[in-house]
């Protein structure tokens, strides 16, 4: 072995790491063998073929890992290929407004489907009022807070079609009952069995005569009958830590299925409770992406087989199975028809339209739930 | 080839983003607000700002981002109902400013044909008017810079003012410093006040729980507003300045209308017309010394409330439950309870002494 074939042997074997000896076998390196092989053609021994062999054996290592990087490159895009593809802006159908001129929303609060006729419930706070359209989204008629409230934040109706209204007043949150054609009935009294504090109420629903409320101050979902009586009250989030809790945004509670639908907006989240209080699942996690929850707001549940949940940051609606499958989402931020700005609300109408509303520049938007997105949670449905 | 694996499936983890609440340990997570690229497989984060945001922000008005947690929770400065507010916390409620009319002055209530007010006041004159599309909010209708000062009402956000990263300053509220990368300085440094989470976070301002002032507020405020009111020569109210001894006692005697000498020191504190003095806790209950100071929040809200020119009361109404009456906007509590209680300016000045009691 003459003295430059053993240097380069030695720049080989004298590697202090495996590792390092890998990176050392460059094509440098292997330029240089082949140089080797030329010019001491006549002393190409043992030595050498150890080399060559060597260098073919690190060659295939090096092909088979960038085929390995290339796979997983391939499954990765064609991943998130999938997941854009499910990422489609809303088919808008058509903009809700009261008739007559100057008389537009004023930063609605949300709106409720009356599971009966299909009308169409919006709470108006700006204007203090409830408009109600009918299921194909013309007006019908509209009846002020007047003197019993100034401001409504949610609009529910029960199976007699009477209304709901949780609304400020000077003495707090508090629920009014009216009639179908908006005659006031009663305030009901709700309170806090187990202490003298007033509920500040977030938001109410109502399934099987229950109405169901979260009170923010003691992180509690609270359970009455459609008169205002006490039923029951559990806690959420019970095994967080008391700070975790308190800093959790609770933005809207749903109650459908037997089950409790609670968007926690700081944990990009939809987390269900019995009604009990047994936490049951959740849907969703915290992200930016396809399928991902930023800050949820709202949530629905349409034909007992999918979960629409609106996110105010990522301006979409964003749709599971039942069984928490990601089916797609539509919408993205924007000033034009079909695209949304911070959306606060979310209902679904008899025609499985979507009305997504939004404070700014007042918006209530109707639009079509895309085909897919329903086909698929048909066919997992029909599965299940 | 395991350590590759290893490495990518831990990226695919750190960017699947994290399940820790939004804010951790006093700030947000980074992602929550900003943007590297203003792209996310293959899609703009912002389709808007097609060439993004400035600061690399998800959101062209990060305010719209902050009230989204603040607004009604976590400090309620941004309630939903202008007529039944969150309760009291020291710089007082933007939802004042959603109101069409706060005059409550005589005429404030008149109205035309039409129905539209006749000497309205909208509730924009009575705050800082941040701009928050998502809360029915823009830029101030009639100022174009701060009153004093030349910070732009078109840029006027709750990053304006405090630091959205966080700092150990009184309310995250900026020092001298850069401020909105660049956008303007503060030369004056974040003023020392008490007020710790359980004030914030929990109930609202009572007269044995508010903010305890302290100092270098007036000169904070400067900093976007100038001299505005820390020069006697042009017959302003001083701000910044030491009370002296005659206005320290009329203020420890004052305890209302009804009783204009009927305070004493120890209790005469009143947080509705706060003062600033070294001595000053969250607790504290003792009214000023010749050496406690006038400040821009003795009289002004730092966010908004019900009154012109965010008032700490109603300047312009003469028996603070006339509040509210002209204009139906809200009332501004009145501390005394008193159907005599005339402004809050008596606190120091006493000028409701000959006043005919009912």
């Amino acid at each position: 072995m003459n003295k430059q074939h053993r240097q380069t042997s030695d720049k080989i074997h004298n590697c202090p790491t495996h590792f390092h000896h890998h990176n050392h076998i460059k094509s440098t390196d292997i330029t240089e063998i082949n140089d080797i092989q030329q010019t001491q053609y006549s002393s190409a021994g043992n030595a050498t073929k150890a080399v060559f062999f060597y260098a073919s054996n690190k060659g295939k290592k090096i092909f088979f890992n960038f085929i390995y990087v290339i796979i997983f490159t391939i499954i990765c895009t064609t991943s998130l290929f999938a997941q854009s593809q499910l990422s489609v802006p809303a088919d808008f159908v058509m903009r809700l407004t009261p008739p007559g001129e100057n008389n537009d929303f004023l930063r609605p609060s949300d709106i409720s489907i009356d599971k009966q006729t299909g009308e169409v419930f919006v709470a108006d706070p700006g204007k203090n009022r409830i408009v109600i359209f009918d299921s194909t989204s013309t007006f019908r008629f509209e009846f002020p807070g007047a003197d019993y409230f100034s401001t409504p934040i949610n609009v529910e109706i029960d199976n007699n079609g009477f209304i709901y209204i949780l609304a400020s007043t000077r003495d707090g949150r508090q629920v009014f009952k009216f009639d179908y054609d908006g005659l006031f009935i009663k305030v009901l009294k709700l309170e806090n069995p187990n202490t003298d504090m007033q509920l500040k109420i977030i938001s109410i629903s109502i399934e099987n005569e229950n109405l169901y409320l979260f009170d923010d101050k003691s992180q509690q979902i609270f359970v009455f009958d459609l008169d205002g009586n006490y039923m029951n009250s559990f806690e959420i989030m019970a095994d967080e830590e008391k700070v975790n809790q308190e800093e959790q945004i609770v933005s809207t509670i749903l109650a459908a299925n037997d089950m409790i639908y609670l968007s926690v907006s700081t944990l990009g989240k939809v987390m269900v409770y019995d009604t009990e209080g047994k936490k049951y699942r959740s849907y969703g996690y915290k992200g930016n992406k396809p399928g991902q929850l930023n800050f949820p707001v709202d949530v629905k549940i349409v034909d007992n087989s999918m979960i629409m949940i609106l996110d105010k940051h990522r301006y979409n609606v964003v749709c599971y199975s039942l069984n928490g499958k990601f089916l797609g989402e539509f919408g993205g931020k924007g000033n034009s028809p079909g695209w949304f700005y911070h959306p606060t609300i979310l209902a679904v109408n008899k025609q499985h339209q979507a009305y997504i509303g939004q404070i700014f520049e007042n918006k209530i938007q109707l639009c079509e739930i895309p085909e897919f997105i329903k086909t698929q949670a048909e066919l997992i449905q029909a599965k299940k | 080839m395991r350590k590759v694996l290893l490495l990518a499936m831990v990226l695919c983890f750190v960017l699947a983003g994290t399940s820790f609440a939004f804010h951790d340990a006093g700030v947000a997570d980074c992602a929550g607000c900003h943007t590297m690229h203003n792209s996310q497989d293959g899609t703009l984060v912002d389709p808007d700002s097609p060439d993004g945001n400035p600061w690399l922000l998800v959101d062209a008005n990060p305010s719209d981002v902050c009230l989204s947690c603040h607004a009604s929770r976590l400090g309620e400065v941004f309630g939903t109902d202008p007529l039944a507010p969150p309760r009291l916390i020291g710089a007082g409620n933007f939802a004042f400013l959603l109101e069409d009319n706060i005059n409550d002055g005589h005429g404030g209530g008149d109205t035309l044909a039409d129905g539209s007010w006749e000497n309205a006041i909208p509730g924009a004159q009575g705050g800082h008017s941040i701009i928050a599309p998502s809360m029915g909010v823009g830029a101030d209708p009639v100022l174009t810079a701060a009153p004093g000062g030349t910070f732009p009402a078109s840029q006027l956000g709750c990053s304006s003012c405090h630091d959205p990263h966080g700092n150990t300053n009184f309310r995250m509220l900026y020092g001298a410093t850069s401020v909105q990368d660049g956008l303007y300085t503060f030369t004056n440094a974040a003023p020392t006040a008490e007020g710790g989470p359980s004030l914030f976070f929990g109930g609202g301002e009572s007269q044995t729980l508010h903010t305890g002032y302290q100092g270098g507020m007036s000169a904070w405020c400067g900093n976007c507003h100038g001299d505005f009111h820390n020069n006697n020569t042009k017959l302003i109210h001083p701000s910044g300045s030491t009370i002296g001894g005659s206005i320290a006692t009329n203020y420890n005697l004052y305890n209302g209308t009804d009783a204009i000498t009927g305070g004493v020191a120890a209790s005469a504190y009143l947080a509705e017309v706060p003062f600033e003095d070294a001595a000053n806790t969250a607790t504290s209950t003792a009214g000023p010394t010749a050496a406690s100071q006038v400040m821009c929040l003795t009289c002004h809200r730092a966010h908004a409330t019900s009154a012109p020119d965010m008032g700490r009361w109603d300047f312009g109404v003469t028996l603070l439950h006339e509040d509210g009456d002209e204009s139906g906007s809200y009332e501004i509590p009145d501390p005394y309870s008193s159907i005599n209680q005339r402004s809050l300016c008596n606190k120091c000045h006493v000028k409701d002494v000959n006043d005919h009691l009912e």
